[in-house]
């Protein structure tokens, strides 16, 4: 069905006009899938947080922490990935979420939708890190950075649990940790995808992690 | 059912080109609209993506820093670059398949971006799905190839490298590749069915909107033709109306219409002045205002012609009626109609004219008086007297009788001739004023010709009441009329009829009375006579008479005799005299004073007398072949006086003489004194025109009328005929031989020969030879005889010639 009706521009030149535009939209998606899919700093780990009584680790199963940056918008899906390991395992890790605020915050700058997010997950323990200390114990970088400790407080999987930037779902991280729970063999690393917890303003600027892939 | 136009319907490869360019065309519309429809989407997700991102991923932070997320910018400008294509295309080529292609891959493509930046939401896939349903918009299933092609790449590229991104998986699955796939295929089944069946809905759209369009165009044309046909009858009627207005107002008719079902009548303006109205007179709507004017003797005549007019019983309604005119005076008007009749026949308006007919009607009776008035006397006159008596003979009153009486004046000619014409006319018109003053008024009197006047008595009780008036009518033209300074006695001689019931013929009554004053002159003038029973009878008797000798001609019952002239000192025969006689076949032989005046008055004198014409010149030839060239021998024939003007007469006997060869000169044709007296003008030139044909003339009967010494004189005469009662009284006194022998002498002087009639003894052949007559002609010689007997008359020698 050809319209015979005159027309501005001619097919062929049309053809072309298409052609140019696709390749500005394809580079564009390409921009997109890049920024999406390159993780952030994985941060250096410690192995051992045993002591660190802030984080309160479980003594009798597995303690999943999450370090966030309160107001990044990727987290949220790492948070949902958060609550559908707990769905999946309900009773058999405990969760602490917690938030990184940087100095001279506001003080009630870390109750953003994050905040409120991680508020819904059952027996989850919030945990406000002024300053960031307590992230920089542990050696997160990165927001939606997981870490998962044992009873005994030895860090057994570090790396984010989306499969890239904001995107819930299914992510390498996450099954990770599902097959520790389910004593499974698994990564103990995975990369993160999230907004840097420490601004290079702040002191806690980090060089790169050294163990990540 | 699709309306089929009645006419100028297109043939069917025809309507299927046009179905087909409808179809196209409101494709190419729709498609159209739905471009708009996806400019407007494209702006508006371009919007709400920019809006999710900001809500979504409004800032990326790095410790307490932040600054705009990527996503945000994506939203932006990936959405700005996507929206670009379509609008560029929807804007560059609007409607058509690529555009619509572009927009197809371009509403994919913000799926993929939606999705991507809504961090791959499964409420945002519902875009893609929302998306196709959009792209249904535009009834091309073929817009859904490329839409679905970009979402297979797309998932099938990030299905390999990102299988967790789009199956939400670690691992690619085919079969989770094969559902994706059978989801999107199956909105795709249906769209496509969705638009096929669209498209097919539009087709059968297209071909009733062609067809109405087709019959749209059929009345159009219709109502174009009914237009043009409507504007035309309007022009018509318009014509026609400028025409009846026109006639209307430029007739001298009156025009009226009268609509019988509300009995209002509309009066043109031309009844005002038609009847002497002022201009602005009011005359109403009523047949009142035209009935009220017509006069009361005409009214009932009028309205009963209309009633059988309006009812059927005839055909046309024309009629003259007397209308009252302003003035006061009446006029004649013509009043004509023709009504306009229902399917019953019944007349429901009635339009006609009305016409002054005043001037014409004077006319008429001036006519009417000219033809049935006397001009001189005024007196009604031949025609008008017929129209009378035959009205009172049809029409007699109970009792009563009528009568006609025949005027004849006596002496009128003498007036006429020696005062003049003046004093004649002035004569009749005395004679008539008598007439006027002295007759009752329902008698009429007219003027039948010359000195005759016919009375018509009307309602008399009988002879005697006839008789009376007669007398007082005698009594009254003896008294004298004073004409120019003369008293002039002019008595009449009057015939009369009573009716007595055998009249139905008012010509047999004229008759009769005509008949009856002839008899009234004869016995003496200044007297009347009433027609009898013995006049009846004579008048019968010539009536049968007529008849029979009508008949006679056509027998040849008439015969030619011959009656010798000889010379009174010899006695020899040089000639012969012929006559006609009438051989009846019971009364024996007729003789001519008896059928002669009877030829006359019915014409065939003429036919008669060129009969014996024709006889006698054979009869000559035969006796000049006979008799020595050296004899003097002629043949004489009458000519009567009707003979003599009649036009042909002339020529009959040039050709008789001609063919029968007689020498012109042994012919004598005898004319008698007042015939030529009577004809006078007219019978001088006939007479110089037989004389220019060589033959003789001669006077006949002279002695017996006028004996005019001028006739004498001017006419060219040959023979001097002395009547028989001259030679008759010859021996009875001295003075009619005196005279007798002064007409010989003057005859002789004239250079004329002399012949005596009636000789019938030889006493009287004696006196004539004494007085120097040199021919006679007598029975005393012979009667007329028979040609045989006349032949051997002239072979023999008779006994007279011993004694002359």
């Amino acid at each position: 069905m050809t319209e015979a009706q005159p027309q501005k521009l001619s097919g062929v030149r049309a053809m072309w006009l298409i052609a140019a535009w696709a390749v500005c939209c394809l580079t564009g998606f390409g921009v997109l899938a890049h920024y999406g899919n390159t993780p952030g700093e994985a941060g250096a780990a410690q192995p051992d947080l045993s002591t660190l009584e802030q984080l309160a680790l479980d003594e009798t199963r597995p303690t999943v922490v999450m370090f966030v940056h309160p107001h990044c918008p990727c987290t949220a899906a790492s948070l949902e990935s958060l609550a559908r390991l707990q769905r999946r395992f309900p009773d058999r890790l405990a969760l602490r979420v917690v938030f990184c605020v940087p100095t001279g915050m506001e003080a009630d700058w870390h109750e953003a939708k994050l905040w409120h997010h991680a508020g819904r997950l059952p027996s989850c323990q919030r945990i406000v890190d002024t300053g960031g200390g307590l992230c920089r114990s542990a050696g997160a970088a990165t927001s939606g950075t997981v870490g998962v400790y044992d009873p005994n407080g030895r860090l057994r999987f570090w790396g984010g649990i989306t499969p890239s930037r904001g995107h819930a779902g299914d992510s390498p991280g996450a099954d990770a940790i599902a097959r520790y729970l389910s004593q499974q063999p698994y990564d103990e690393r995975s990369d993160v995808y999230g907004c840097p917890l420490m601004g290079c303003a702040d002191e806690t600027c980090h060089a790169p992690d050294p163990h990540h892939r | 059912m699709h309306p089929t136009p009645t006419t100028g319907s297109p043939s069917m490869p025809d309507t299927n080109a046009a179905v087909e360019a409808r179809f196209k065309q409101d494709f190419y519309e729709n498609a159209c609209r739905a471009d708009k429809l996806f400019a407007v989407l494209m702006v508006l997700q371009l919007i709400a993506g920019v809006i999710g991102a900001i809500a979504l991923t409004p800032r990326t932070w790095a410790g307490g820093e932040s600054w705009v997320h990527l996503h945000v910018w994506a939203s932006v400008g990936i959405g700005m670059a996507i929206a670009a294509g379509p609008l560029f295309m929807i804007w560059a080529r609007p409607g058509q398949p690529a555009t619509r292609y572009t927009i197809a891959v371009a509403q994919m493509l913000f799926s993929i971006l939606l999705i991507h930046i809504s961090g791959g939401r499964i409420e945002a896939h519902f875009h893609i799905f929302g998306s196709l349903a959009f792209l249904a918009f535009y009834r091309d299933w073929r817009v859904f190839i490329p839409a679905t092609a970009v979402i297979a790449v797309d998932h099938l590229v990030r299905g390999i490298f990102w299988p967790e991104s789009v199956f939400g998986v670690l691992a690619a699955s085919p079969w989770r590749a094969a559902e994706h796939a059978g989801w999107v295929l199956f909105e795709d089944f249906f769209l496509v069915w969705s638009c096929v069946q669209s498209c097919k809905e539009m087709r059968l759209i297209a071909q009733t909107q062609v067809n109405l369009e087709e019959t749209n165009q059929a009345i159009e044309v219709k109502v174009q033709q009914r237009t043009e046909e409507l504007h035309a009858s309007n022009d018509a009627l318009r014509a026609s109306d400028e025409r009846y207005r026109l006639v209307v107002e430029g007739t001298r008719e009156a025009v009226w219409d009268w609509d019988l079902t509300t009995n209002k009548v509309y009066y043109a303006p031309n009844w005002r002045p038609l009847l002497g109205l002022a201009p602005d007179t009011e005359m109403g709507n009523t047949p009142a205002a035209w009935f009220g004017r017509i006069t009361s003797s005409n009214l009932q005549s009028f309205q009963g012609k209309l009633d059988r007019y309006l009812k059927g019983e005839t055909t046309e309604f024309d009629i003259e009626v007397e209308m009252l005119h302003e003035d006061g005076e009446t006029r004649w008007m013509l009043c004509r109609a023709a009504a306009s009749r229902d399917g019953q026949g019944r007349a429901v308006r009635l339009t006609g004219s009305l016409t002054d007919i005043s001037e014409l009607k004077n006319a008429q009776n001036k006519l009417r008086r000219m033809a049935e008035f006397d001009q001189l006397t005024d007196l009604p006159n031949r025609d008008y007297l017929h129209q009378r008596l035959r009205s009172a003979l049809a029409e007699p009153t109970e009792g009563m009788t009528s009568a006609v009486a025949f005027f004849d004046f006596d002496r009128f000619k003498v007036i006429n001739d020696s005062l003049g014409h003046n004093a004649g006319d002035a004569l009749l018109k005395s004679i008539a004023e008598r007439f006027r003053t002295h007759l009752r008024p329902r008698d009429t009197v007219a003027r039948f010709g010359g000195d005759e006047f016919v009375v018509l008595l009307r309602d008399v009780t009988g002879e005697a009441q006839v008789r009376e008036i007669c007398a007082r009518l005698i009594q009254l033209f003896a008294e004298p009329h004073q004409i120019d300074g003369h008293e002039i006695v002019s008595t009449a001689s009057i015939g009369v009829v009573v009716n007595d019931s055998r009249y139905q013929d008012p010509d047999e009554m004229i008759r009769d009375a005509d008949a009856a004053m002839y008899r009234a002159k004869s016995n003496g003038r200044d007297s009347y006579k009433m027609f009898d029973t013995v006049m009846h009878d004579e008048a019968m008797a010539r009536l049968n008479m007529e008849h029979e000798f009508r008949r006679a001609i056509e027998l040849q019952q008439i015969e030619v005799h011959y009656q010798p002239i000889v010379t009174t000192a010899e006695g020899e025969i040089v000639g012969f005299e012929a006559l006609a006689r009438w051989v009846h076949p019971e009364r024996g032989v007729i003789n001519p004073d008896q059928f002669i005046p009877l030829a006359e008055e019915t014409g065939l004198i003429v036919e008669l007398g060129e009969w014996v014409f024709k006889q006698a010149c054979n009869q000559l030839r035969g006796w000049l072949a006979a008799l020595p060239s050296s004899r003097e021998m002629s043949v004489a024939i009458n000519v009567s006086r009707r003979q003599l003007i009649h036009p042909q007469m002339i020529e009959n006997f040039r050709r008789v003489l001609h063919e029968t060869g007689v020498p012109p000169e042994r012919v004598c044709l005898e004319i008698t004194e007042s015939a030529i007296m009577d004809e006078r003008d007219d019978a001088e030139q006939v007479i110089r025109k037989l004389k220019q044909l060589g033959v003789k003339l001669a006077l006949d009967d002279f002695g017996t009328g006028q004996s005019s010494l001028s006739c004498l004189h001017r006419f060219p005469i040959d023979v001097l005929k002395i009547d028989r009662s001259f030679v008759r009284n010859l021996g009875e006194s001295v003075a009619f031989s005196a005279v007798l022998s002064s007409i010989i002498s003057l005859g002789h002087n004239l250079n004329m020969r002399i012949v005596g009639e009636g000789i019938e003894s030889p006493e009287q052949l004696a006196q004539l030879q004494a007085l120097e007559c040199e021919h006679a002609q007598g029975y005393y010689f012979a009667p007329p005889l028979r040609p045989n007997d006349a032949t051997k008359l002239l072979g023999s020698k008779p006994a007279w010639t011993r004694a002359a």
